[in-house]
């Protein structure tokens, strides 16, 4: 009987005289629906009790439902119901990433692989949720829950300190609420006890839910051997996020998370299958913000073409990658240039010496030192958010931080002959970007970002 | 069964269907969304769902015609992202209602309600977004609770089926006597579950891929939906579908319920233009598009026994599932506000392309090749119009391909394209 899921604070699920009513609607599978749709008669014959017992009940409970549901589920009109707030992330350029900056009443997602800076952006948000409503934050505390660890003070206290709008407008530590938890059974604790009572107290002063990261323990814990279990692991995502979404709309308060990835290998099949567009696996690189080509060259693997065409159908659709294609390039041109270098000097010394000497030369091809293997090609994606398409459909913007290399400026100066080491790592530097995968408050795009002492900024 | 609508409300005058604004669209459904009527938008997240549904309802505050009518929002667990950045004409409206309805119970009791009541409670229409997060939440909880294995024991597709038949009876009884329209939007997930086929039982079909999003997939009998990777593991394909259907209690029954729905439009990513992998000239263009599949429900049931051997429609779409009769593709791009509409905006690689080479290619043809003729073929089902139908998709399909010749016998063609482009 699922009376305590529709009608949590209802008074006959105390009342003795229906306990016995209860368990017959329980050993029947008699639910709530039935109750309100089914006249007495009917649902006493299902439930094999006396009519008069059930018509009594059912008059309750109607009575019940209407009490508690037409405060409720009154429509009001639409301008004067409370609409997100939203606050600025403190970056012009991530705000209009963003839609002007992150919403309350919803789940902002923020994924990643390691290191991209994922808890730079999430201890950035509790701190921009103080600021001034004239300096674009909500003048309200936040609530920043940690499953890795405890939160790193020091690294806030550097925020904090070398951001002059933060430390001049009070925005400091103490308005943090902060609370680790090291394993599900406390996760659940924090989210089902802890954090409404929190939310409940504070009396609307608190308007960032911060949890970093939400599938830290889920991750371990939800390992699914079978169709049930699965089914049970889903429905465990749902009413997490459905809890989330509840708390931000009754407080008004913006939830932002963190994910971790897992990884989402391209399988070879033995026979070739072209995809569909319903295919999940045809959808999944625009659900999680892949890049263009790795997307196309995903739904292409397993088609059916001729072997000799495979290979040049993938350099040709991973050919977007032109930084790799520009290191490459100057990098043969370099070794050209050795090469050239090499037999020249060969060459003058030819005149002067013995020749036995420079055929000798010949023979040992010379060794350039830089090996030709440039590194850092972009590979094909694989990475994907965890918790899957159950937890996809409750977040209303997903953020994808990502950590790209791209040609150096020297190399893209052309000077790469100047340089004079053997390590390749110096053509390469790192970029680092936020793609707004998806948000109902803002069309998709990428923006680039440096991690800086005072955060997270955009560069041009 | 009863829906209690007197002869006379069937036979009155007709109401003029909600505009989409995105006039392809609107052409498929036969000019709107039709009043007295159900749709279910569904698709993955991100596609657009809910603004789709904003704009509808922005359009309908617009319609000067409408000015005296009301629409309502019923919001599940996602907030109506409504802000002064996102449809803020909605905010100076007098005409938008909210309500926030999370229960099953809670649903049924309020439509009665309103029903009972619809003096006050006139709605033109009702958008509700995340309705099947209510049968799914809903169907969770019976399992949770009841005692016994209710897989085996008690079909909970049966009891989906009761569920939404139950549900949509009730906002159909709304729909005929207020003479407006819903609108559901919908969750999608993914499954190997190919409900075209009888099963045995629901279990022996299962199997668990753990690939960290811990979904599952059904295991189908009917060899369909499995394919095998270079190792010999069997490895499911997974479809998306309405969370309507591929819930916990998926089944094979689903025309039961899906009667109420006068049509499903499903949204989803795809290319704009077709790759072409000849191996000289492949020059990605990553142009990404929304593509809607409306599916007239109906027609398509009415359909389902009749011999349909068509070619798909387009190289992505239906390569493995048959395509079937009152299922039509619209392909819609945002506009510079954020509007969808079927017309693809033209931006300056776009004008670029036209003043290269005006009259070698055909601009047209090249970003909606299904389109051409299609008003006229949904939702008549006299004899003549089967035969029309049947006609004009043919002549479609023969856009299609003329097109596609086009491109391979042109090359040249789409190499000053292209270059213009670079």
């Amino acid at each position: 009987m699922d009376l305590y899921d529709e009608l949590p604070k209802s008074e006959l699920l105390d009342t003795l005289e229906f306990s016995l009513l209860l368990e017959a609607a329980i050993q029947y599978n008699v639910s709530l629906v039935e109750f309100i749709s089914l006249n007495a008669r009917d649902l006493a014959r299902l439930l094999r009790r006396s009519i008069n017992e059930v018509a009594k009940f059912q008059r309750l409970l109607i009575l019940e439902l209407e009490a508690q549901f037409n405060k409720k589920s009154q429509p009001v009109l639409l301008p004067k119901s409370q609409a997100p707030e939203l606050f600025s992330t403190g970056d012009l350029g991530l705000d209009e990433a963003l839609g002007g900056g992150i919403y309350t009443q919803c789940i902002t997602e923020i994924y990643g692989e390691s290191s991209t800076g994922k808890s730079q952006l999430a201890m950035l948000l509790s701190l921009c949720v103080q600021l001034p409503k004239s300096l674009g934050g909500l003048e309200g505390k936040s609530v920043y829950i940690t499953t890795e660890g405890d939160l790193p003070t020091e690294r806030l206290e550097g925020i904090i300190n070398s951001n002059e709008t933060f430390s001049s407008n009070g925005v400091s530590q103490e308005k943090i609420f902060t609370v680790s938890c090291n394993d599900l059974i406390n996760q659940e604790h924090i989210l089902d006890v802890q954090l409404p009572v929190l939310l409940d107290n504070s009396k609307g002063s608190i308007k960032a839910i911060i949890i970093d990261s939400i599938s830290h323990h889920l991750r371990v814990e939800l390992q699914s051997t079978s169709y049930k279990e699965s089914q049970e692991n889903r429905h465990y995502i749902d009413i997490l996020a459905e809890k989330l979404l509840l708390l931000a709309k009754k407080y008004n308060v913006a939830v932002i998370v963190t994910n971790q990835i897992s990884d989402k290998p391209l399988v070879k099949l033995s026979e070739p299958m072209q995809q569909d567009l319903l295919d999940y696996e045809y959808q999944l690189g625009w659900i999680v913000g892949w890049k263009d080509s790795s997307i196309l060259y995903r739904q292409r693997y397993n088609e059916p073409t001729l072997s000799s065409q495979n290979e040049i159908t993938e350099t040709a659709i991973l050919s977007d990658d032109e930084d790799y294609q520009l290191v490459e390039k100057e990098m043969k041109k370099l070794i050209k240039a050795e090469e050239k270098k090499f037999w020249s000097h060969a060459d003058g010394q030819n005149n002067k010496e013995d020749t036995k000497d420079s055929k000798a030369n010949v023979k040992d091809r010379p060794k350039i030192e830089i090996s030709s293997n440039s590194g850092h090609k972009r590979k094909v994606d694989s990475r994907i958010p965890n918790l899957g398409l159950s937890w996809s459909n409750h977040i209303s913007t997903r953020l994808l931080l990502k950590k790209m290399y791209k040609a150096s400026p020297m190399v893209r100066r052309g000077e790469m002959h100047l340089y004079k080491g053997n390590d390749t790592s110096a053509f390469w530097q790192v970029k680092r970007a936020m793609k707004v995968v998806f948000s109902t408050f803002a069309p998709d795009s990428e923006v680039s970002y440096m991690i800086t002492s005072r955060g997270i900024e955009s560069v041009q | 069964m009863s829906l209690g609508i007197s002869l006379s409300q069937l036979i009155s005058s007709k109401i003029e269907p909600i505009k989409s604004g995105i006039e392809e669209l609107d052409e498929c459904l036969e000019d709107g969304f039709q009043s007295r009527s159900i749709y279910e938008i569904y698709g993955p997240p991100g596609i657009g769902k809910t603004r789709l549904g904003l704009q509808v309802m922005s359009n309908f505050v617009n319609d000067k015609s409408r000015a005296d009518e009301k629409v309502l929002w019923i919001e599940t667990y996602n907030t109506l992202p409504v802000t002064e950045n996102n449809f803020s004409d909605l905010l100076e409206s007098e005409q938008v209602y909210r309500v926030e309805i999370t229960k099953i119970t809670e649903l049924i009791v309020f439509f009665n309600k309103i029903a009972l009541n619809l003096e006050e409670y006139s709605f033109k229409l009702i958008i509700i977004d995340g309705f099947s997060v209510i049968i799914n939440d809903h169907l969770n909880n019976i399992l949770k609770r009841s005692e016994t294995d209710i897989t085996n024991e008690y079909n909970l597709h049966e009891l989906k089926c009761k569920r939404l038949i139950l549900l949509l009876t009730v906002i159909t009884k709304y729909t005929h006597s207020s003479g407006s329209t819903v609108l559901l939007l919908d969750n999608c997930m993914n499954t190997a579950f190919n409900t075209e086929f009888n099963l045995t039982t629901v279990e022996d079909n299962l199997e668990v891929v753990d690939d960290g999003s811990n979904f599952f997939v059904k295991n189908n009998g009917a060899n369909s939906n499995i394919v095998y990777d270079t190792t010999g593991i069997k490895r499911n394909v997974q479809v998306l579908k309405s969370e309507l259907v591929s819930n916990v209690g998926i089944g094979t029954r689903d025309s039961r319920w899906e009667v109420f729905i006068k049509a499903r439009i499903g949204m989803f990513w795809d290319w704009e233009n077709k790759f072409t992998l000849d191996n000289k000239r492949f020059k990605a263009d990553f142009s990404k598009c929304r593509v809607m599949i409306v599916s007239n429900l109906q027609e398509m049931a009415s359909n389902k026994d009749k011999e349909n051997n068509d070619t798909s429609f387009s190289s992505s779409f239906s390569n493995r599932y048959s395509q079937n009769k009152g299922q039509y593709l619209v392909k819609i791009f945002p506009n510079d506000d954020g509007y969808f509409t079927s017309t693809k905006p033209i931006t300056n690689g776009q004008r670029k392309k036209r003043l290269i080479s005006p009259t070698k290619s055909n601009p047209r043809k090249r970003h909606t090749p299904f389109i051409d003729g299609q008003s006229t073929q949904v939702g008549e089902s006299t004899q003549n119009s089967t035969q029309e139908l049947q006609q004009s998709e043919n002549s479609m399909i023969l856009s299609i391909d003329t097109t596609a010749n086009q491109s391979v016998s042109n090359p040249q063609d789409d190499e000053v394209v292209y270059d213009s482009e670079g």
